[in-house]
């Protein structure tokens, strides 16, 4: 083995840098780390970014330029190091290596048809109004996915076990949490996780130079960067060494040449060649330049990555409200039935305990739009920019953020929803609109605020109501909700729930107290635009006489 | 046999088995224990014009003092109300100084542990720091145990229950040896005051059983299987609409009062009054008296009446 190189060892030490926080966020089981810094680690991703400066062209383009001017001087450091994804690979490369020694590479043909028209769908789809393939194949929101939806189960488990063991001795520093389990999410980050392992292991990082949306422009970029690894010509032996561990199969030894555009700065060929004829330098030590494979193609391509004007996502925005408006009930059905069958052995087993004394409720709910977090200013919005990647899953405190399959619709796969019968959002939170690393969800500044976001309206279905079918107090509802939008209303000797919708922040409280089964008694419907609530009634009590004596 | 000891003597099943299954069923033939208690000179006791721990260290002396409920080396549970994720000035959760005061009190008479806990409305863990129940019973050297997972909870047959008839319970109910309730008089949507027996709502799992299957006899129906052994009522801040969850500081009024007693449907009732409220009129109360928990009639009662 050669020595490492102080270049390698920096980008090592670069890439634990990067990766350790970003996957402590996404397993941050306790809620320990604080929201600004889930921000900080989240937020310099690149796509992150580029949705950002696409919102706010004026306030957040620090990160976005930052990243593009990293990659004009030093090439792809965002590949090799910031981007958790190709750290991923890394690792995987790591086990490779240590489990097949002789593992080689060898140069093979950039696929510059299918990288740069996959660039360029995803940028024209999502100036068209759609984030569809950020979703599926950014590399920050796929490694999300990956860590929300296996790593991240795999730690509660541990933390489960753990925990159990340390109650029966009577210590409860460490407690049980409820195991996250969305199988269409799960399903497809497993399958990309394998696809993405079996990549590294026949064609090192292939995902990064051939689908990776991200790899191919910075690819673009890192061809016309200030530094770059370049090869010493009177000093190389061409013995191929530097191709054979090439990982991102871009060095042509017995041309001489390397594809500027695919190389992810892993400086593993410095560290193989034995007559250092390859460095890592701003000059070139030629006189002749090597040349990079160019394909016409690619300089016109240059053209056409522009960041949408403001007046183009209005009009997208206005299209797309246009089309979402009507929701297709067939769809949502279909996606009802595919939920139910996920279901339906949970659903088998509770119906084991279903009260004799309780009749069942008969009206269904009639849901029209999906509830979506306080910030996320509307449905349009939301679909817009969240790229899925289950970050605000993670750290929603009472979980009401939950992954969909296509309730969105299936361009809007996987952005999560308020799902109210796995809890309600919490009145004093606003976790999800800080945490946001897209903007899908905007930073609502002060709590105050949160509180009069009205994300959706809850109605009341009387004929389902335990206090109308069986005569006896319930409440619930009113009990739950923080702002007293559900009131209670003498009826007889009972109290008949009734909501003022003015007051209702549509937070799920109710709803989710509501004991129905199989249909709730009040239900949240969404506001396709979020709307302002009016602020609780405050009706100051007497004060009272403390000196009296007692009543009784 | 206790549950922890159970599982201590088989720890690689327990990993197992507590981390994705509760042991249904294993305290399903745990017999409702009786209140062992000794009578003291008063039924009950009344006291106002001080400090929540102030109030307590008095009224307690009256009922003669925690030994005569906590022994030495025993368990105690205590079960606040810790159900909304509000500061302690909101008066929706009781109050953390009484708590602490309750805590010490325990482990002066000698007791081994003291474990605090509620089943939650809101986000356990937010409720816990924000009422600074969490921080005070720690001070003081209790354990704060969650009480939001199913594994924790046990199921037990209710056979003197009208509407309940079974229920999943806590298992730190079941193992300590006191329990102790300390609820906080709050008005309430649905069960008119929420008092004593409405806080032990929050040691069952399936609230929503309750709701749906006669709310107003549920309540009355569980203390027919565990009785706490002692109620301190919290009535410093009082919630007096609104409740239980409160919408802003004017919902609340000061009145400086504490109720303690052993007889849960006594000390409910003289809360109700407090509160300005016939107990009669509350239906669960009405229904516990019915079913023999104790007394309504407070004229029937040896009442010590303090003012600080």
């Amino acid at each position: 083995m050669k020595k490492l190189n102080p270049l390698k060892i920096f980008r090592i030490i670069l890439s634990v840098v990067f990766f350790v926080p970003i996957l402590i966020v996404f397993l941050d089981l306790a809620d320990l780390v604080p929201h600004d810094m889930k921000l900080v680690f989240t937020n310099i991703q690149f796509i992150p970014a580029f949705l950002n400066i696409v919102q706010n062209p004026f306030v957040d383009f620090a990160i976005f330029f930052l990243l593009i001017l990293i990659t004009l001087i030093f090439g792809r450091i965002y590949c090799s190091s910031i981007c958790p994804l190709g750290v991923l690979q890394d690792i995987v490369y790591y086990f490779v290596l240590k489990i097949n020694k002789r593992k080689r590479f060898l140069y093979e043909d950039p696929k510059n048809i299918f990288r740069y028209s996959l660039l360029i769908i995803s940028v024209v789809v999502f100036i068209a109004g759609n984030i569809l393939l950020f979703n599926l194949l950014d590399p920050y929101s796929l490694f999300g996915k990956m860590s929300a939806n296996l790593l991240r189960p795999v730690a509660m488990i541990i933390n489960n076990g753990a925990a159990s063991v340390l109650t029966s001795f009577d210590i409860y520093m460490l407690y049980p949490v409820d195991l996250f389990f969305h199988f269409p999410v799960f399903l497809f980050s497993l399958a990309m996780l394998v696809f993405i392992v079996w990549l590294v292991t026949k064609k090192g990082r292939l995902y990064c130079n051939m689908i990776c949306p991200v790899g191919t422009f910075l690819g673009l970029i890192s061809r016309y960067s200030i530094f770059k690894i370049r090869i010493v010509e009177d000093d190389c032996t061409s013995c191929k060494v530097c191709e054979k561990k090439c990982r991102a199969m871009c060095i042509d030894s017995k041309g001489q040449l390397i594809d500027y555009s695919r190389c992810v700065d892993c400086f593993d060929c410095i560290s193989a060649c034995s007559s250092k004829a390859i460095v890592f330098s701003a000059k070139n030590p030629l006189k002749k330049d090597t040349l990079i494979k160019t394909e016409s193609v690619c300089n016109k391509l240059d053209m056409r990555i522009e960041i949408p004007s403001q007046e183009n996502l209005n009009n997208k925005q206005r299209d797309s409200s246009e089309t979402n408006s009507t929701i297709d009930n067939s769809k949502r059905d279909f996606v009802k039935t595919v939920i139910a069958s996920f279901t339906l052995p949970s659903l088998i087993l509770r119906a084991a305990e279903t009260p004799k004394i309780y009749k069942n409720s008969t009206i269904v709910e009639d849901k029209n739009y999906l509830v979506t977090p306080p910030g996320a200013k509307s449905i349009e919005h939301f679909n817009d920019y969240c790229t899925a990647c289950n970050l605000c899953v993670t750290a929603c405190p009472t979980k009401v953020l939950q992954p969909t399959f296509i309730e969105y619709g299936i361009f809007n796969i996987f952005q999560p929803k308020m799902d109210y019968h796995k809890g309600f959002c919490n009145f004093e939170c606003k976790i999800c609109s800080d945490i946001c690393p897209t903007d899908a969800i905007i930073k609502i500044n002060s709590l105050d605020q949160k509180k009069l976001v009205q994300i959706g309206i809850a109605h009341f279905i009387r004929e389902n109501c335990v206090v109308i079918t069986q005569g006896t107090d319930c409440g619930a509802c009113n009990e739950h909700c923080p702002t007293k939008a559900v009131k209670m209303i003498p009826e007889d000797k009972l109290l008949v729930p009734k909501v003022e919708e003015d007051l209702c922040i549509g937070c799920g409280a109710c709803e989710h107290a509501c004991p129905t089964k199989p249909y709730k008694a009040i239900y949240v419907d969404g506001n396709p635009i979020h709307l302002t609530a009016k602020k609780p009634i405050v009706e100051k009590q007497k004060v009272i006489d403390t000196t009296e004596d007692f009543p009784f | 046999m206790k549950r922890r000891d159970f599982i201590s003597k088989g720890i690689v099943g327990g990993i197992a088995a507590g981390s994705l299954l509760s042991i249904p069923g294993f305290y399903s033939k745990a017999i409702a224990r009786p209140s062992t208690m000794q009578k003291s000179d008063y039924d009950l006791v009344a006291i106002k014009n001080g400090e929540p721990d102030v109030m307590f260290d008095s009224a307690i002396k009256e009922l003669g003092g925690i030994g005569k409920f906590v022994k030495k080396g025993q368990s105690v549970v205590i079960k606040p109300n810790i159900g909304w994720d509000v500061v302690p000035e909101k008066a929706a959760n009781t109050n953390p100084k009484l708590i602490k005061r309750i805590i010490e009190h325990c482990f002066n008479a000698g007791a081994k542990d003291v474990y605090v806990f509620d089943h939650t409305c809101d986000d356990w863990k937010r409720c816990y720091s924000s009422s600074e129940i969490e921080k005070y019973a720690k001070d003081a050297g209790a354990k704060v145990v969650p009480g939001n997972t199913e594994s924790y909870y046990q199921e037990v047959k209710i056979p003197k229950g009208k509407s309940l008839k079974k229920d999943k319970v806590h298992e730190l109910i079941l193992s300590s040896d006191v329990f102790i309730n300390v609820p906080v008089l709050k008005s309430h949507g649905s069960a008119r005051l929420t008092i004593s027996m409405k806080n032990l709502m929050g040691i069952v799992w399936d609230r929503g059983y309750w709701h749906r299957n006669n709310l107003q006899q549920c309540i009355a129906d569980f203390p027919t299987f565990r009785k706490p052994d002692l109620n301190i009522i919290d009535a410093y801040a009082v919630m007096k609409q609104n409740g239980p969850r409160g919408v802003s500081l004017a919902d609340v009024v000061v009145m400086k009062s504490q109720i303690i007693s052993t007889d849960i449907v006594a000390a409910d009732a003289a809360a109700a009054k407090l509160f300005g409220i016939e107990p009669a009129d509350i239906p669960h109360i009405q229904n516990a008296f019915e079913l023999g928990l104790g007394n309504i009639d407070l004229s029937k009662l040896n009442i010590k009446r303090l003012v600080v």
